[in-house]
């Protein structure tokens, strides 16, 4: 018993129970709410006809199975470009690689309603820029392309998951020993044969576990569902959950909570296979030994790989971005007309002027910047408990940051109201901003601890050892040696979060009041009520506000690459 | 005595646009409408959950600063999301006793529901009267809430896809061949917004009923889920026609040179009335009576009117012919009192 209750321990344990609350209490307002026939708080008579409902039902097993296509298609499409793409970038000698490896990782902070608004206009399928384009070098009578629809959305879907996939297996790229791939090409094998018979192999942990993180994320997945899928009548779990619950009337929350929860179970089976493959393996990169990164050297083929490399860029990046800047500027977006009053900078006005706006980018900013601040450090601690200490419960620990991943954010955001609501004060943070700093570090952790944990197995236990070995505690040699070597990381580790939560929406959703609204809202309650022009302007500020941190902090980082 | 200090100054400035302010709303019942400011500016605030509404809540003349400027002292903070993500925060809030909006204001079946939950105050503002507001349906809308404002549901088409002769004067012109494949609206199946309650309105006209939205099912419409860009969609041509409002959208396609019109069939159109309730246990409950009542004031129809929206007032000049309601046929809407059934008639027409 005293073992679990050593000196070093103890960070763990407050840790963990920290964490504990911040994620099972909502999950368990959400246990109570799916066993009752009506809402928490209110109702008290329990019932099993939620589950009875959703899981008799056949639909929910056409649900599951069009989730599941759904997700794994974009997981693949995302995957297999990721892989190349990141092969690409590390291993050879294409133009601008540096440019293209910070191009192909800049959507990653491009909010997703801006992407589908983007996309929604751009493949419309009589009026779509891309369609009339097709329509006009063809020859065809109508457009070969339709947003709205099951290849649509999983076109948008795929092309939203890239960025962050990119970012997860290039730097797994980077971590592989070129040496042993350098021991192959000398004995003889050909390039492809080193690409699949030693890096891949090498690389299959960490490309497994960005794999488990698309896919689970592609299953919690909002907007684009949403905005797209449900037009299209494709349904996936999570557009499912926001029509019964926001579109329907009256919402059924209990079926809405029983479908969350088994969303819950499945992506809980993943999170659990990907920690058991990834078990034993280890990462040690910065070990005091120094490498250099074998370049294959391409010849003329460069330029094709650099040609297809930036179509990939106009895809992910330009095409969406430009259409809602260009959008933002016409009196009806994706309208392009000779008429007077097609160009406009009404939108602009109308936003400018709105003081909910005002009120809604200071949140943001001040909320995100805190939340973003506080995940760092926390992220930062429990990874250092999971991965740096004997804490006996750092399994259960690692799973548990998990958790609010594995549940869709309208899910989870409606738990945290019910849980929230219900405390007594002063610890009923309902109403205020704090409400909404602790759902941002609720649902950024899983990312955050994921982040810092890949920079912190790269530094070999051996360095913070020789800091006890000279008679530092364990505070001293992580402020020292750890702090140091993992700056960069925790700078990019924050930026990553801040634009994470400038664009959080599904779980703040229902969490926001007077005086703590927020952006991402605004942006989507202008896409719902049908203002696009006001839409895709605030998306432009939301575009600004995320590059000019990006610049920023590229002021202060060496280079794109420290944010791996 | 010397000159007035600047916080005197700003004293009797303030009791004086208190004094107008009164007078700017109560023609009718000064008397109580200046006892409600003393009372709301003890408050000094009124929190709303309010739909889509922003182009004419927002800006330097828009409601907000217009009634902050009426009457000083008094706060206004609106809380903008769907009808379900607000009446999902009353309810939570009524529950947990710890209450933050005053006012609710969404569509008549949301209303409905949310006082069937026993969380609205029931309250009718003196300002409707005969002789002020619109007669129908306006009076005869349930006593519990007042309505503010109303969505025209009618036929938004394409100018430049839809030739003149088949220009849909009739709802039932929507049934000609032409339109198979061009037509949308919003989902009725949803229980609630103006493609269900404009699904009960032409259901009850006679001529109409069940074999006009069986006909109409044929056409293939394209059904939204949620209010969406629909009339966007109708500009850019990707459908001919939408079977919707004009609300504050049309007016802004129009003046960003979008080839649509609106038209309001022979037969009538639907009106979808926004009412706002009070919260019951409101924390503001005097300011929000204060801010409802002048709501539908002359002075805050204007407003409403001029960003494009359809006043529920008398007299109160639209920003183009087509809101204007006045004198125009009325199609009631019967969904507000049995939401199920309505349902059940939506399901054998057009499935789950």
């Amino acid at each position: 018993m005293g073992k679990w209750f050593e000196a070093s321990n103890a960070t763990g344990w407050i840790l963990f129970l920290v964490v504990g609350f911040l994620v099972l209490y909502p999950v368990s307002w959400l246990l109570v709410g799916s066993f009752l026939s009506g809402r928490p708080g209110i109702t008290r008579s329990f019932t099993l006809s939620n589950y009875i409902n959703v899981y008799l039902d056949p639909s929910t097993y056409r649900l599951l199975w069009n989730s599941i296509v759904i997700v794994g298609a974009r997981t693949l499409v995302g995957g297999s470009l990721a892989i190349f793409m990141a092969w690409v970038v590390t291993r050879t000698n294409v133009p601008c690689r540096r440019v293209l490896e910070a191009l192909l990782i800049m959507p990653m902070f491009v909010p997703n309603v801006l992407e589908t608004i983007g996309w929604s206009i751009l493949l419309s399928p009589k009026s779509g820029l891309i369609n009339s384009a097709a329509k006009w070098l063809f020859g065809l009578s109508q457009g070969p392309f339709n947003v709205y629809s099951l290849t649509g959305l999983i076109w948008v879907m795929s092309v939203e998951s890239l960025p962050l996939m990119f970012l997860l297996i290039v730097s797994a790229f980077r971590a592989v020993d070129p040496a042993l791939e350098n021991a192959a090409a000398m004995s003889g094998a050909s390039y492809p044969r080193v690409f699949f018979r030693v890096t891949l192999p090498l690389l299959l942990p960490a490309v497994l576990g960005a794999l488990t993180l698309t896919f689970v994320r592609g299953m919690e997945a909002f907007e684009t569902p949403t905005l797209i899928g449900l037009p299209a009548r494709v349904y996936v779990f999570t557009n499912q959950i926001y029509e019964v619950t926001t579109l329907k009337m009256p919402p059924r929350y209990g079926e809405a909570t029983a479908l969350g929860l088994l969303l819950f179970f499945i992506t809980a089976v993943l999170v659990l296979f990907q920690q058991r493959m990834l078990r034993g393996k280890e990462f040690f990169v910065v070990t005091g030994r120094g490498y250099q990164q074998r370049v294959i050297e391409l010849g003329w083929a460069r330029w094709l790989l650099f040609l297809a490399s930036a179509f990939l860029v106009l895809i992910t990046l330009v095409l969406p971005v430009s259409q809602v800047i260009v959008g933002s500027f016409q009196g009806v977006p994706g309208l392009y007309s000779s008429r007077p009053g097609t160009w406009t900078l009404a939108h602009y006005a109308g936003v400018f002027q709105s003081e909910a706006f005002w009120r809604s980018l200071r949140n943001s900013f001040v909320l995100a910047g805190a939340a973003g601040l506080m995940t760092v450090i926390m992220g930062l601690l429990i990874a250092y408990v999971i991965h740096r200490t004997l804490f006996p419960l750092r399994k259960l620990f690692d799973f548990l940051v998990w958790i609010p991943w594995t549940l869709p954010g309208l899910v989870m955001g409606l738990g945290m109201l019910w849980a929230y609501i219900y405390l007594p004060d002063p610890f009923n943070l309902y109403g205020t901003a704090w409400l909404l700093i602790i759902a941002f570090i609720t649902s950024g952790l899983p990312l955050g601890v994921r982040l810092l944990a890949g920079a912190l197995v790269q530094i070999h236990p051996s360095l913070e050892q020789a800091g006890w070995s000279s008679g530092a505690n364990r505070l001293t040699s992580l402020w020292f040696i750890i702090l140091p070597l993992m700056r960069p990381a925790l700078l990019s580790g924050f930026i990553i979060l801040f634009s994470l939560f400038i664009r959080q929406l599904s779980t703040v959703v229902l969490l926001y009041s007077e005086g703590s609204e927020l952006l991402s809202i605004t942006l989507f309650s202008y896409f719902q009520n049908g203002e696009l022009g006001p839409a895709c302007a605030v998306s432009v500020v939301v575009l600004l506000i995320v590059f000019l941190t990006l610049g920023i902090a590229g002021g202060l980082t060496p280079s794109i690459h420290d944010m791996q | 005595m010397g000159a007035l200090g600047i916080s005197k100054r700003l004293a009797i400035l303030a009791v004086t646009s208190a004094c107008w302010g009164s007078l700017a709303l109560a023609d009718h019942h000064p008397a109580r409408t200046k006892e409600l400011y003393e009372a709301a500016r003890k408050e000094g605030l009124v929190v709303g959950y309010y739909g889509t509404l922003r182009t004419a809540t927002e800006g330097p003349n828009g409601l907000i600063s217009i009634f902050e400027k009426r009457f000083p002292g008094i706060k206004v903070r609106l809380v903008y999301g769907s009808g379900a993500q607000s009446r999902e925060k009353i309810l939570a809030e009524a529950g947990a006793g710890r209450r933050i909006g005053d006012i609710m204001s969404g569509g008549e079946n949301t209303i409905m529901d949310i006082f069937q939950e026993g969380v609205i105050a029931v309250y009718r503002s003196p300002e409707v009267r005969e002789d002020a507001v619109l007669v129908n349906p306006i009076l005869s809308s349930p006593k519990e809430a007042t309505p503010f404002r109303a969505l025209a549901y009618g036929i938004t088409y394409n100018t430049e896809l839809v030739p003149k002769e088949r220009i849909p004067y009739s709802w039932k012109d929507l049934l000609h061949p032409f339109w198979k494949d061009k037509l949308s609206m919003q989902d009725p199946g949803r229980g609630t917004g103006g493609g269900f309650s404009l699904f009960g309105a032409l259901w009850e006209k006679p001529g109409f009923g069940k074999e006009y939205w069986m006909a109409l099912a044929k056409q293939n419409v394209f059904r939204q889920k949620g209010s969406g860009p629909l009339l966007q969609l109708v500009a850019r041509g990707e459908h001919a026609a939408t079977l919707t409002d004009h609300s504050g959208n049309y007016w802004e396609l129009k003046k960003g040179a979008a080839p649509v019109a609106f038209i309001k069939p022979k037969e009538g159109i639907h009106l979808s009335l926004i009412p706002m309730a009070v919260i019951k246990s409101a924390p503001h409950p005097n300011a929000a009576k204060l801010w409802v009542d002048w709501s539908i004031s002359e002075e805050a129809q204007r407003i409403i009117a001029g960003a494009g929206y359809t006043p529920v007032r008398k007299g109160i000049k639209t920003s183009f012919p087509e809101a204007s309601m006045e004198g125009v046929n009325v199609l009631q809407n019967p969904t507000a009192t049995n939401v199920e059934l309505w349902l059940e008639r939506v399901r054998s027409v057009f499935g789950n």
